[in-house]
């Protein structure tokens, strides 16, 4: 295992330990001068996974790198590519669905090869695997954890939307408690998704990962930096993105705001990142977000319809509120740190 | 000047010098050695390949159709691990990556076997890489060589699997010709992807989701690229005979120009067929005969092979599959050729049958060979044959009949008439020449019996015979009893592979084996034959004794080399064993083999020479005046009168217990 | 400076100091760059790409191959070769830092040209697709209202990379591609929440249900 290490600070963070140099900053406000995809994409109206995949593509590119990205199946996969290719000058290479981690390993390895040969300078490139939550948690687990474990350099995203959105809203590894999908179906005996979902970053960490961070499109500024943070660090970097899926989660294209906003503040989606030290054996995490308002776990379950059953039955939002005060009780070194307790309007020294 | 290799590490030689740039891998038996040899070339800087170790076969072969898109990379498998990359081959071969996979052919199970047939190589089949298969570790070298350049070739550009049967084939040591590196770079030039992923100027998308219209555009010139991979492979081939002198076709066609009986089949067990060939080859009554080894099994040339066919004027084609086609008519090999024939040749097209065999390690002897052309003369003379496949080696379920009640009444009922034609004719089963002598060593795992056989091809190789040596493979571990088998030619060219499986010289790495009720090692020596037994403890005359009445002409030696080994401090004995096989099989002499072991033998180099001139001077046969110590523990006499079904009356002899104590 | 009971995380920054105490790390600037403190600098350009790259090959026909002097190559012996051919001859040329490594005829193996071989896609050869038929509002951003460069917003929260910034500095302003808006309201709402509230939906600044849906009005 390792050391953890809380830094005392809250918020977005430009500085690492592994880093000499600050990464640059887009600023919550002004232009950014790239595009990532190209439109025209198949995607839902209100995708928030697209969001979040332009905007990685954007912060690599602001780096002068160019992307080879190795995608896995999925929605993000399918809808940019029928027929057509929305990547722009992001070269792409999807193999399957099971072996996003395994293809990122052969274009590094390819991407080695080739500096040794000669052919390319290494800091021109960066090696970008993305896949969905599916190829994630459950079938591309085994290829992501070694990719991890054999210690490449490469950022691994994955697009979490919480099911398999892609082949019609069937539950995976990461779908979360409660929630109706069309293999956890909200029924009069079983009431909807009764396990809990795993934690990417944790297992990552696990697996020797150098850099782990869980990001949302909302907040652009901060999951942008933490692309150009994984790109720099060296060694492989994994962060989780939130993905709004308006189909999958039964909810209205324009709330993509609000129910972001509602997840950070219910604290059912945490923004952090965890770098390791691999001297020290030490990995610093750092909260980047600190909730604004006291939200419950129903009202942000509220607007969303896969929650639509769940949230009648007291005692399964109760042990939602349970597992998300469980996952929060981790920064309770940082909050006390700070002098900070949860007070009506949200957290106050 | 040709040097020992197995299958396995040919076939790194072939990575080695294509110069793969990526070569990522998950071991399984029987290719294992192969991705040892690269990742050990890798580890000592002999290589630029940059490795993967990967944690699944399915990642093996993600990664090398990613890496492949840029640069050249190979990777090596088998049996289940090739059926669980076959998910993703679809990519290598839709999105024309010409990578490059060795391919250990093995069963594939359940129930689960290590052995070897071709059920691996009929499971990918359907994944659009060229299949190649090869009969040696010579042919799998040279196969992987030009493997990437027929599938790097612009009208190609697919990929390819170079298939060799698994131990016979990946674990046989055989004398190989490696090309020169300089010589192999003019041949295989450099490889430069036609999409490369890392050229930010042209941004490109692989694997794009296409609806059915281009998709069934774009199969339509994925099978055109493939099919034309059949013109390349023969050009291909020739180009190779001209630069090495050592050409390949689509198929080897061995025997009868004008042969009218004609056995097909892939790889490795045309060895046993050859010899078979030539010894019926212008017997009397016996029409033209002629193996059909084919090389390139997909894509199939079909058309080639009817030709080949119909120009020999042949009558009757007995096809040979080391796998099944589970529900089809005919197994894989069968039913390309019937089709082929029936295609292109219409009304002419000989008459085809299909025979199973070599199934999970089955051995396809040369016996087979002389049923197979028997039943090829009786459907050529017109007499009716199965619709169905037969089987080798099923008692019940024979191809001729010899006694009805042997078979399985079921069968009787619907072959019954069929098999009634079908008649066995004396002069395809007369006695075959022996033109090789067979050494079989027994040890015990551990021992470094394949080093000393190993070494001892080398030196028969440089004293100019031919040598091929396999060990026996399986779940045995340290401790265990294995056998491994040497065959011995006279040289000439001809290649030999199969085993007689009656052995010229036995050596045992140890007296108690003589004693183990599993193995009964003796059984198989020749009367003619000698029989070399690491032993200071055993007289010739209690071998004799053992030996029995029947094998009184057998040569007995023994050898102290378990003294040797302690003298010289070596930790193995095979050295001193290698020295003593020189005593006793003195076509291949010291003094000749002496140079080539010189460079080759374990370190320490000079303790190991040193145990190999030490063996060979205590070798002790029966008519050397020089006796050794007889040992006369009771407790060793206790030991060699034991059986095992004396086992339940042998009390635990006290002095072991009172040595133990000491 | 770190405490007694504090020690130094061993770091590689070059701005900032990371002293731990107990489970706690606090990040400070270093003593001896404290005056110029890098702040992440606000980005203005693209990087521009180096110059020594991988080049892909190209993959000419004959017209191609005549219309152009190559240097490095027997153009008529090239030609030839490929006349004899015939038409789907093609000429793969590989240059790389522009001098001929690699110059090899060979018949086109596809039946379907218009399909790269491995299905492969040339991704800035395509143009996009039309996906205004996707919404069901249009939205058309107020040039007058719009900050421009000074915020951006919606464009980076745009699913569709539909929004484009027009323009550089003072008189700059934001655009929505209507071939590529599919109508899902998030720049509306992000532009109302965060930004100016510069755009219209059908034309209208003010939709009463919609408004009163989100912000309460």
């Amino acid at each position: 295992m390792f050391n953890i290490l809380y830094n005392r600070d809250i918020g977005i963070n430009l500085h690492s330990f592994l880093l000499p140099e600050p990464v640059k900053d887009v600023g919550e406000y002004g232009a950014i001068p790239t595009t990532g995809l190209t439109s025209g994409h198949q995607g839902c109206t209100g995708c928030g996974m697209v969001t979040g995949t332009n905007q990685a593509l954007r912060a690599l590119k602001l780096m002068g790198k160019h992307v080879v990205a190795s995608i896995g199946t999925g929605c993000n996969e399918v809808i940019t590519t029928q027929n057509t290719s929305c990547w722009g000058e992001t070269s792409v290479d999807h193999n399957n669905f099971p072996n996003t981690g395994a293809t990122l390993s052969g274009n590094i390895a390819a991407l080695k090869a080739l500096s040794r040969a000669g052919a390319v300078s290494p800091e021109r490139f960066v090696n970008l695997g993305i896949a969905g939550d599916g190829g994630t948690y459950d079938i591309g687990l085994q290829a992501l954890l070694a990719w991890i474990a054999r210690g490449e350099d490469g950022i691994y995203i994955c697009l979490n939307n919480q099911a398999y959105m892609n082949t019609g809203i069937q539950g995976s590894g990461a779908t979360p408690y409660g929630a109706n999908t069309s293999t956890t179906p909200f029924g009069k005996v079983v009431h909807g998704n009764q396990r809990s979902p795993q934690y990417l970053p944790d297992l990552a960490l696990a697996a020797g990962a150098s850099y782990v961070a869980t990001a949302c499109p909302l907040h652009h500024r901060d999951l942008m930096i933490k692309v150009q943070k994984a790109a720099a660090i060296e060694g492989p970097c994994v962060i989780e993105l939130y993905s709004v899926c308006p189909e999958g989660w039964k909810s209205e294209t324009d709330v993509f705001h609000e129910i972001t906003e509602l997840a950070l503040d219910s604290r059912f989606w945490v923004l952090y990142e965890g770098e390791r030290d691999r001297a020290g054996n030490n990995v610093l995490f750092t909260l980047n977000y600190l909730p604004k308002r006291p939200v419950s776990a129903l009202e942000y379950l509220n607007l969303q319809e896969r929650f639509s059953g769940m949230r009648q039955l007291g005692d399964m939002v109760e042990h939602a509120q349970a597992l998300v005060d469980a996952r929060w009780s981790f920064w309770k070194p940082v909050l006390e740190a700070n002098g900070l307790e949860r007070k009506e309007v949200g957290y106050e020294a | 000047m040709a040097t020992v290799l197995s299958g396995n590490s040919a076939a790194a030689w072939g990575f080695r010098l294509s110069r793969v740039q990526c070569y990522p891998y998950y071991p399984i038996t029987p290719s294992t050695a192969c991705s040892e040899q690269i990742a050990r070339w890798v580890s000592d800087g002999a290589l630029e390949t940059v490795t993967i170790n990967a944690e699944s076969e399915h990642s093996a072969a993600s990664q090398i159709i990613a890496a492949g898109k840029s640069v050249r990379a190979g990777t090596a498998t088998s049996s289940k691990g090739l059926l669980y990359m076959i998910e993703v081959m679809e990519n290598a071969s839709g999105g024309s990556i010409p990578c490059g996979f060795f391919i250990g052919n093995r069963a594939t199970g359940a129930p689960i076997n290590i052995w070897a047939d071709n059920s691996d190589a009929y499971a990918m089949r359907d994944s659009g890489a060229i299949q190649i298969f090869t009969a040696d570790a010579q042919e799998a070298l040279d196969g992987v060589i030009q493997g990437y350049r027929i599938a790097e070739d612009l009208r190609v550009r697919l990929p390819f699997a170079v298939n060799l049967r698994g131990f016979t084939g990946t674990h046989a040591y055989e004398g190989v010709e490696i090309p020169k590196p300089e010589e192999v770079d003019r041949f295989l030039p450099g490889y430069v992807s036609t999409m490369p992923l890392f050229a930010p100027a042209k941004p490109v998308t692989y694997g794009a989701m296409l609806s059915a219209l281009p998709y069934r555009r774009h199969k339509r010139n994925q099978m055109a690229a493939l099919k034309n991979a059949v013109e390349i492979t023969q050009e291909i081939g020739r180009e190779f005979g001209e630069r090495f002198g050592r050409s390949y076709g689509l198929f080897d066609w061995i025997g009868d120009q004008k042969a009218k009986l004609v056995v097909a089949l892939l790889g490795e067990s045309a060895g046993a067929g050859e010899v078979v060939v030539r010894h019926l080859q212008g017997k009397q009554g016996i029409p033209g005969v002629a193996l059909l080894k084919i090389r390139l099994f997909s894509p199939f040339p079909a058309r080639e092979i009817s030709r080949a066919l119909a120009a020999a004027g042949t009558k009757a084609v007995v096809v040979l599959d080391e796998g099944l086609n589970h529900g089809g008519v005919f197994p894989p090999l069968a039913q390309r050729i019937a089709t082929a024939v029936q295609l292109h040749l219409g009304s002419h097209a000989p008459k085809v049958a299909s025979v199973i065999g070599g199934l999970g390690g089955s051995e396809v002897r040369q016996e087979h060979f002389q049923l197979m052309f028997n039943l090829a003369d009786n459907i050529a003379e017109g007499k009716a044959s199965r619709a169905e496949p037969y089987w080798l080696d099923i008692d019940e379920d024979p191809i001729f009949v010899e006694n009805e009640n042997q078979v399985n009444p079921k069968l009787w009922k619907k072959w019954g008439e069929v098999w009634k034609q079908q008649k066995r004719k004396e002069k395809y089963f007369s006695p075959l020449p022996q033109e090789t002598d067979e050494v079989r060593i027994y040890s015990r795992a551990g021992q470094g019996a394949i080093t000393s056989a190993v070494g001892f091809t080398g030196a028969g190789i440089l004293a100019g015979r031919q040598l091929l040596t396999v060990p026996a493979f399986g779940s045995e571990r340290r401790g265990a009893i294995i056998t491994t088998d040497t065959l011995v030619h006279g040289g000439g060219g001809q290649k030999i592979r199969s085993f007689n499986r009656t052995w010229d010289v036995m050596v045992l790495y140890d007296d108690t084996i003589l004693y183990s009720p599993e193995h009964q090692a003796l059984d198989g020596l020749k009367e003619s034959g000698a029989l070399l037994i690491n032993s200071s403890r055993l007289t010739v005359k209690k071998l004799r004794e053992q030996l029995g009445a029947g094998k009184a002409n057998v040569r007995v030696f023994t050898v102290p080399a378990a003294e040797i080994a302690e003298r010289l401090g070596l930790k193995h004995i095979n050295m001193a064993m290698l020295g003593a096989l020189h005593r006793v099989y003195e076509k291949i002499p010291l003094e000749k083999a002496l140079p080539y072991y010189e460079r080759h033998v374990p370190k320490p180099r000079d303790l190991s020479l040193e145990a190999i001139r030490l063996g060979y001077a205590e070798c002790t046969d029966q008519g050397a005046k020089k006796r050794l110590k007889e040992v006369r523990l009771p407790v060793t006499e206790e030991f060699l009168a034991w059986r095992p079904e004396d086992h339940s009356q042998i009390a635990w002899p006290s002095e072991i217990e009172e040595i133990r104590a000491g | 400076m770190a405490t007694a009971e504090e020690r130094v995380l061993d770091s590689k920054n070059r701005h900032m100091e990371f002293t731990v105490t107990g489970r706690l790390v606090t990040a400070r600037p270093r003593e001896a760059t404290d005056k110029n403190e890098v702040r992440g600098s606000r980005i203005e350009d693209r990087v521009a790409p180096s110059a020594s790259e991988l080049c892909a090959p190209e993959i000419l026909a004959i017209e191609e191959v005549a219309g152009q002097v190559i240097d490095g190559i027997d153009s008529k012996a090239i030609l030839n070769r490929m006349a004899d051919i015939g038409p789907e001859a093609r000429l793969f040329l590989y240059r790389p830092q522009g001098n001929v490594a690699r110059a090899e005829v060979f018949e086109d193996p596809r039946i379907c040209p218009e399909i790269n071989r491995g299905a492969v896609i040339e991704n800035l050869k395509e143009k996009p697709k039309d996906v205004s038929g996707w919404r069901t509002h249009d939205f058309i951003i107020d040039t007058k209202g719009c900050l421009g460069d000074e915020c951006g917003r919606c464009a980076v929260m745009c699913p569709e990379n539909a929004i484009h910034l027009m323009g550089k500095g003072k008189g700059s302003f934001h655009e929505i591609d209507p071939l590529a808006c599919k109508g899902c309201y998030i720049c509306w709402v992000e532009c109302y929440r965060t930004a100016a509230d510069c755009i219209l939906v059908d034309g209208k600044t003010f939709d009463a249900a919609m408004r009163a849906k989100h912000f309460g009005e």
